[in-house]
């Protein structure tokens, strides 16, 4: 944390207890950057839309209560306003080139195994609509209601794109795994 | 229930959303089918591998960005006060020191009025001397044009 602590914008959610903007940007700015990243795979995009949804949680503290409810709303509006960015824009980024590994420091590259980066490459491969349930479900665990609201789409749309999204990975990650698997 | 429906079933029970009854068969299936065995260990992998991977390092800079993007507004009196409010509302001023300060701008002031006017009028209790130089004494010496030379009179003005 840096020295200039924020300062707090006290909101009291309906269960009385009181949260702060300093707390929950404590709280959700890694997991929400992390998501923003593996989604629009371009570091400037997932810095802009992290930075809109906290802005944006700012200027609508008041009205949103609930912790979780502040999860899901933020992880929402970083949707929104990637997919937005990414309409507008109309970029397509090479594989690889902006890829999340490359956040990622050495010491974080030493401790996390060689499969995690295999997966999250493969990971990255997968069509937007698979990818983003993967990512909501596996990095956040959001429950499929979460997912089904953040997505705006159904519960059982969000259970079939999960299945195939696992089974396209599965299908990538074959090879891999009949290499180290014994013979 | 062909794989592909085990499968859907499989992956729901591995978030916890599937119905009892078709994971208990789902996961007999898996016992016998090496397709759906493979998917099962596939994604259980792929799991175990996205959950051990260590958050990103949040950049400093978007830090910054955001920081000062949700920095609240001056709007009020009190945001635009050099100095902390305390709680309540109450200014956070030092009186020690506050007195000190006032009581030397007080005295200084003071001080300065009472060079430029001098004593306050009619209270005068002693005389006002004007200094007049002395002058030097001169001397004048008077002389005529007669013919006698008499000794020139000579006086002292004072």
């Amino acid at each position: 944390m840096s020295a200039a602590a924020p300062r707090t914008v006290e909101t009291t959610p309906h269960n009385g207890v009181r949260t702060s903007f300093a707390s929950l940007y404590e709280t959700f700015r890694r997991p929400l950057y992390r998501y923003c990243l593996a989604f629009a795979r371009d570091t400037a995009t997932a810095e802009d839309a992290t930075q809109e949804a906290f802005v944006r949680l700012y200027r609508s503290l008041d009205s949103i209560h609930g912790e979780s409810s502040v999860r899901s709303w933020l992880f929402t509006v970083a949707r929104n306003e990637m997919l937005g960015m990414i309409r507008k824009q109309r970029f397509q980024v090479p594989i690889g080139d902006h890829d999340v590994a490359e956040e990622d420091t050495p010491g974080t590259i030493m401790m996390q195994s060689e499969s995690a980066a295999l997966v999250r490459r493969m990971i990255s491969e997968l069509n937007e609509e698979y990818r983003e349930v993967l990512i909501l479900r596996e990095y956040e665990s959001f429950s499929y209601a979460e997912i089904a609201e953040i997505t705006s789409s159904s519960l059982p749309a969000v259970k079939s794109r999960l299945f195939h999204a696992r089974r396209a990975l599965a299908e990538r990650l074959r090879p891999w795994f009949a290499e180290r698997s014994p013979q | 229930m062909i794989c592909e429906e085990y499968m859907a079933t499989i992956s729901a029970f591995m978030d916890g959303e599937a119905q009892p009854e078709a994971a208990s068969a789902a996961l007999e299936h898996i016992g016998t089918c090496a397709e759906c065995r493979a998917f099962f260990t596939s994604a259980m992998s792929h799991r175990s591998a996205l959950r051990h991977t260590p958050l990103p390092d949040f950049p400093a800079h978007l830090d910054r960005r955001i920081r000062r993007a949700t920095r609240p507004m001056k709007t009020g009196w009190r945001e635009r006060l050099p100095f902390p409010l305390l709680p309540g509302g109450r200014l956070a001023i030092p009186w020690p020191a506050f007195a000190v300060v006032v009581l030397y701008l007080l005295t200084a002031t003071l001080l300065a009025l009472s060079s430029l006017f001098g004593p306050a009028s009619g209270v005068s209790q002693e005389p006002t001397f004007f200094y007049v130089r002395e002058l030097p004494q001169v001397e004048v010496i008077a002389t005529s044009s007669s013919e006698n030379h008499s000794e020139p009179e000579r006086s002292v003005i004072q």
